[in-house]
């Protein structure tokens, strides 16, 4: 499979159910701000609504950064209203719900099992330009964490706007001094 | 403080790194005082002294001095006594405004050899229209540069403003390694590294130029 890193999403335009309506989404709603095209197998499965349950518990959070959530699944926009008319951790969802029957998106991002007309666990996050700066794959029965990806979400903002010469800071109580090394190659 | 409390030899420096540091030292044109101020109950502190100790020992144009922090309160206070240990460099008797806080192992020994190369000299070439420029700033500006000792990046944001402090009066540059103060975590809200906080107040996340550094300086003057 293809490196995704910097790849742009291209054009398309799908419907989508949000907050008991109907809409339509293209590329273009995608720019402007952080994104996170959220990949899962299909409506109406067991470990799909913890994974989207936790995203909507944690939707805030990823607001707060500037950063919009898209639910996708090889389901229609139709059945993701009735996933949302009889489950209550669907029903709660204020993020958009993607319905990519045809697999454009499952295709383009790389996660469609073609012969199970489903996708992968795929997770996508987007800058602005709807450049992809992070991504991870899962296979179909292992799940995502709403937290972590909050916190790679930060991380590739504060990359963006700081350029990558910053480490995370992670210091263990009671490490212990690291020995020293010595290069000044060129510094004198 | 009684010197011979403290041994001669660290145990950070294996021999390989001493002769390495040594063709460094060799370079060191004037000479540069090493004041320390330690707790010696504490591991840090016995680690940063014996360094130093073992440092000084290798070139005749540095020399140490020891302090408790009370005695440091009272003979050197200029200098934050409170994040021990600290080790501050002096030329002439004078405080060139670089020190560093916690012990210069790991990438950091980098920044510590350099300081002392600054201050020395013939010291790192830098643009001679940005240095009149650093010899003019007249307001005082202290530079917190919050470090790992594992950090890739650190040490080169350290030098920068190190090697600007050596050239400017009014800038005063301390490394500090953060995870000595816990405290100093908390409150600036560290989560990477390097973050140099501005006269605790304007924070610069990563590696900058020592323009940028200039032009940020001046525009908060």
């Amino acid at each position: 499979m293809e490196n995704m890193i910097n790849r742009e999403v291209e054009a398309f335009e799908v419907s989508a159910y949000a907050n008991g309506e109907f809409k339509s989404v293209s590329q273009e709603d995608l720019k402007g701000h952080w994104s996170v095209l959220f990949f899962y197998p299909a409506d109406f499965t067991f470990v799909c609504p913890t994974e989207l349950g936790d995203l909507a518990d944690h939707y805030e959070e990823f607001q707060k950064e500037g950063c919009e959530i898209y639910s996708v699944s090889e389901d229609t926009h139709f059945v993701h209203k009735a996933w949302a008319d009889a489950s209550e951790t669907i029903r709660k969802i204020q993020y958009v719900m993607l319905a990519d029957p045809a697999g454009v998106l499952a295709r383009q991002f790389g996660v469609l099992v073609e012969e199970e007309g489903q996708a992968l666990r795929g997770t996508f996050i987007l800058n602005p330009e709807g450049k992809v700066k992070a991504y991870e794959i899962h296979d179909m029965g292992i799940g995502r964490n709403a937290k972590e990806l909050l916190r790679k979400v930060q991380a590739a903002k504060f990359v963006e706007e700081h350029g990558d010469q910053v480490c995370p800071a992670k210091w263990q109580p009671g490490e212990e001094t690291l020995s020293p090394s010595l290069d000044l190659v060129g510094m004198l | 403080m009684d010197i011979e409390k403290i041994a001669s030899k660290s145990s950070l420096l294996t021999p390989e790194l001493e002769e390495q540091l040594r063709s460094v030292l060799g370079k060191l044109a004037g000479e540069v005082h090493m004041a320390c101020v330690v707790d010696l109950s504490d591991k840090p502190s016995v680690e940063m002294a014996e360094l130093v100790r073992h440092i000084a020992g290798m070139s005749e144009k540095l020399t140490c001095q020891f302090y408790e922090p009370q005695e440091a309160r009272e003979l050197l206070p200029e200098l934050d006594s409170s994040l021990l240990p600290v080790t501050a460099l002096y030329r002439q008797g004078q405080y060139m405004g670089i020190a560093f806080h916690g012990v210069t192992g790991g990438k950091e020994l980098n920044s510590f050899v350099l300081a002392l190369y600054n201050v020395a000299g013939p010291g790192q070439e830098m643009d001679r229209r940005l240095q009149k420029k650093l010899g003019k700033l007249a307001k005082k500006t202290e530079l917190k540069v919050f470090v790992s000792l594992s950090c890739h990046h650190c040490a080169n944001q350290v030098i920068l403003c190190q090697q600007m402090a050596a050239h400017a009066q009014a800038v005063e540059a301390r490394m500090i390694d953060a995870r000595l103060y816990p405290q100093l975590v908390e409150q600036y809200k560290i989560e990477r590294i390097p973050m140099t906080v501005i006269n605790d107040g304007e924070v610069i996340m990563g590696v900058k130029t020592m323009e940028e550094m200039y032009q940020f300086i001046t525009s908060i003057q």
